[in-house]
């Protein structure tokens, strides 16, 4: 008798059986609200997060999201049976488990005619009015269509967007859905595991990006984890400019990079910049530039 | 006779078994019930703390819109009372009040509403930094303000977004020691880059604000209002480190003061130099008028745009001062303190000239005039003063002001 009680308080525990429908997404709905709003680094599926009806392949599972914690998944439906939207942790490396993942943090049955894509509150730099900065996710359950709507304050902007801000007058600051704001939930602090990038007295460049002569990010780019800021060095002319060290760079001193000039004062337009004596590097009073090993202008 | 016992029997087991099953279909129904009333329950919870994370998304735009917006003009004129812990002892501009750390913390204190936790008695606010701090995600340096709805804590981080501007994609010119009159003969330029510069020079309370977070051993300095003049060199340096920054350069910060030459969008061309930051023709400035007749008097008006030495007989010093904007946007860029530089192309020259040491006539109140400071202590001796060494400066501690800037992508 025990252990048909125990049994049934088991199955009872674990499933969602005392759920309404209508219950159930509103639970899945808020979940997804309290997991995701503060997270930051989102990825989205490029192919799905268009805000159209996601529908091949049909019957297979896809990634639609990442963050730094959370994966949102989903399960095509096949033309009879109703789609999964799911939620799953990442890895302790962040990274999301292989699909179909097991592991969930919740999912829910019953989806279709899923359209998702990042909303904002910007085109163009003006705002839109009503606009939210986040993710829509649009869908029919249980007959009737929902609108998602979750907002994403710790979400940076796009390229396109800070470069329609960079106008005279114009501070810095990180930009998000609020410039320079970040908003985090205390119990989900992390740590890093490796120390922040560059030293106070380094005797070589610590690169934080560096580019090749097709103007390519090269390997990594986290100067925006330099402990003391970052610093341009003189290599190619590219947009964006050239390759990167975390500062102190200590520019223009005998063995250390030469400070940036610009190429386009001297009314010329060239790509390579590193060779003896160039003019888009300069040096302190009687110091010269050449090219030096690391394929960056140095003075010597 | 035993039909009737064999009945009875039959019925008590019956009964018995009836009973049973009574007693599971209850037993059942309590536990249906049960997880019934949890799940109800839970999504109750869940709705509240939905709540919560609006409220605290709400509160954060109100959090960020003061500490962007500083001050309103009533509360600035009556800012003794509003907010005591400035402990303002100088005449200082309303911009002062933006992105405050301490003017935030009366905003907080006097909207309890808001749910900031208190680090320390009255304190609503903590400052995060990269050099001792580990967390993932953080800005070099941040304000942050933390909030308490029930158990659970948020924190609003707030980066300084009201200290720099940015240095439009140009060609500029740099007033080298051998440079020709009116035109530049040394260019450079900043397009592909984006560079910020500091509006202001930094304040005492920036600095302390470094010797507490990193418990330095230098002296802390007040008026809080104050530009921080007394630090050496190598210390500027670590300071502006410590914001993710570097010192200004001369170049960077001459480009954003020297009124810019309609040919400066274009590549190649010949760059005119103006030697005031506020007009392209001498004749309109002040300083300029003054040095052919030295009968013209020095008003307040122009003592708000370049405090000269005279300027101390006609009005106060005014900290954080936007009477005098550059060209684009940068403040206190004659006048008022020495400014020292970053100086990669000529080391000798690190020193903005013009400051309240020199009389207004005198030749150094142009743009460009740069004099060499040693970087290790704040006496004359320290100071190469070149041509002319102004009266009244031997001995004493020489106020030396600085400003950062800094690189950012795209």
């Amino acid at each position: 008798m025990n252990k048909v009680l125990i049994t049934l308080l088991l199955i009872f525990s674990s499933c969602d059986s005392f759920y309404k429908q209508d219950e159930r997404i509103i639970r899945f709905e808020n979940i997804l609200k309290l997991k995701l709003t503060f997270e930051s680094n989102f990825n989205g599926n490029s192919k799905f997060m268009i805000g159209k009806n996601i529908e091949r392949p049909a019957g297979s599972w896809q990634r639609l999201l990442t963050s730094d914690n959370f994966c949102l998944n989903y399960k095509i439906p096949l033309l009879k049976k109703n789609g999964v939207l799911q939620l799953v942790s990442t890895s302790k490396e962040g990274e999301c488990p292989k699909l179909p993942s097991t592991k969930e943090i919740i999912s829910i049955e019953g989806i279709s005619n899923l359209k998702i894509k990042f909303t904002t509150d910007h085109i163009q730099g003006k705002s839109v009015r009503n606009g939210i900065y986040g993710i829509n996710l649009n869908y029919d359950y249980n007959a009737k269509n929902r609108n998602l709507n979750i907002v994403l304050p710790n979400k940076e902007r796009s390229k396109s967007y800070i470069k329609t801000k960079l106008i005279k007058y114009s501070s810095s600051g990180t930009y998000r859905q609020d410039k320079g704001v970040r908003i985090t939930q205390d119990s989900m602090k992390k740590l890093r595991t490796s120390l922040w990038y560059g030293e106070w007295e380094s005797k070589e460049i610590t690169f934080c990006e560096r580019k090749n002569d097709q103007c390519e990010i090269v390997g990594n780019s986290n100067c925006d984890e330099c402990l003391y800021g970052w610093d341009y060095l003189v290599d190619f002319n590219c947009s964006g400019g050239g390759s990167k060290a975390c500062s102190p760079v200590e520019c223009g001193k005998k063995g250390k990079p030469a400070c940036v000039r610009g190429i386009q004062w001297s009314g010329r337009d060239m790509r390579e910049l590193c060779f003896n004596d160039s003019p888009a590097g300069f040096c302190q009073d009687d110091l010269k530039t050449i090219c030096g090993e690391d394929g960056v202008l140095i003075c010597i | 006779m035993v039909f009737k016992s064999c009945k009875k029997g039959y019925m008590k087991k019956v009964k018995t078994v009836l009973f049973t099953l009574l007693m599971i279909a209850v037993v059942f129904g309590v536990i249906v019930a049960f997880f019934r009333w949890k799940s109800i329950q839970s999504i109750k919870e869940l709705d509240k703390e939905v709540q919560v994370i609006e409220k605290v998304i709400a509160a954060s735009k109100q959090i960020s819109q003061k500490w962007v917006e500083g001050a309103s003009t009533s509360e600035w004129n009556d800012i003794e009372k509003y907010c005591p812990q400035l402990n303002l002892k100088d005449k200082v501009d309303i911009s002062y009040s933006q992105c405050n750390s301490i003017f935030l913390n009366c905003f907080l204190e006097k909207n309890k509403n808001l749910n900031a936790l208190s680090t320390s008695s009255n304190k609503y606010y903590s400052l995060i930094s990269r050099q001792n701090s580990l967390e993932k995600g953080i800005p070099t340096f941040a304000t942050r303000v933390t909030l308490k709805y029930g158990h659970e804590k948020f924190n609003i981080d707030l980066e300084d977004v009201c200290r720099d501007t940015y240095l439009p994609p140009k060609s500029y010119g740099y007033k080298t020691e051998d440079s020709p009159k009116k035109r530049f003969s040394w260019t450079w330029d900043n397009f592909n880059r984006n560079i910020f510069i500091d509006k202001f020079l930094v304040t005492n309370r920036e600095v302390n604000e470094w010797i507490e977070t990193l418990g330095l051993s230098i002296e802390k300095r007040y008026p809080l209002e104050r530009p921080s003049v007394l630090l050496s060199l190598d210390q500027m340096k670590n300071f502006c480190g410590f914001k993710g920054k570097k010192l200004a350069t001369a170049q960077a910060v001459e480009a954003a003061s020297f009124y810019p030459s309609g040919s400066s969008d274009k590549a190649g061309r010949t760059l005119i130099r103006y030697d005031y930051p506020w007009t392209r023709r001498n004749s309109e400035s002040f300083l300029y008028k003054i040095k052919k007749d030295t009968e013209l008097p020095l008003t307040k008006f122009d003592c708000e745009k370049s405090y000269v030495q005279n300027c101390f007989e006609v009005t106060p010093f005014v900290t954080h001062m936007t009477k005098s904007s550059s060209w684009s946007g940068i403040f206190q860029v004659m006048g008022g303190p020495f400014e020292a530089y970053e100086n990669s192309l000529e080391s000798n020259r690190n020193l903005r000239a013009s400051s309240f040491y020199f009389p207004v006539e005198s030749d150094v109140h142009i743009l460009g005039e740069k004099l060499f400071w040693d970087g290790l202590a704040h006496l004359d001796k320290n100071i190469d003063w070149d041509k002319e060494k102004p009266i009244g400066v031997d001995g004493r501690s020489l106020e030396i002001g600085f400003r950062c800037m800094r690189n950012v992508y795209e």
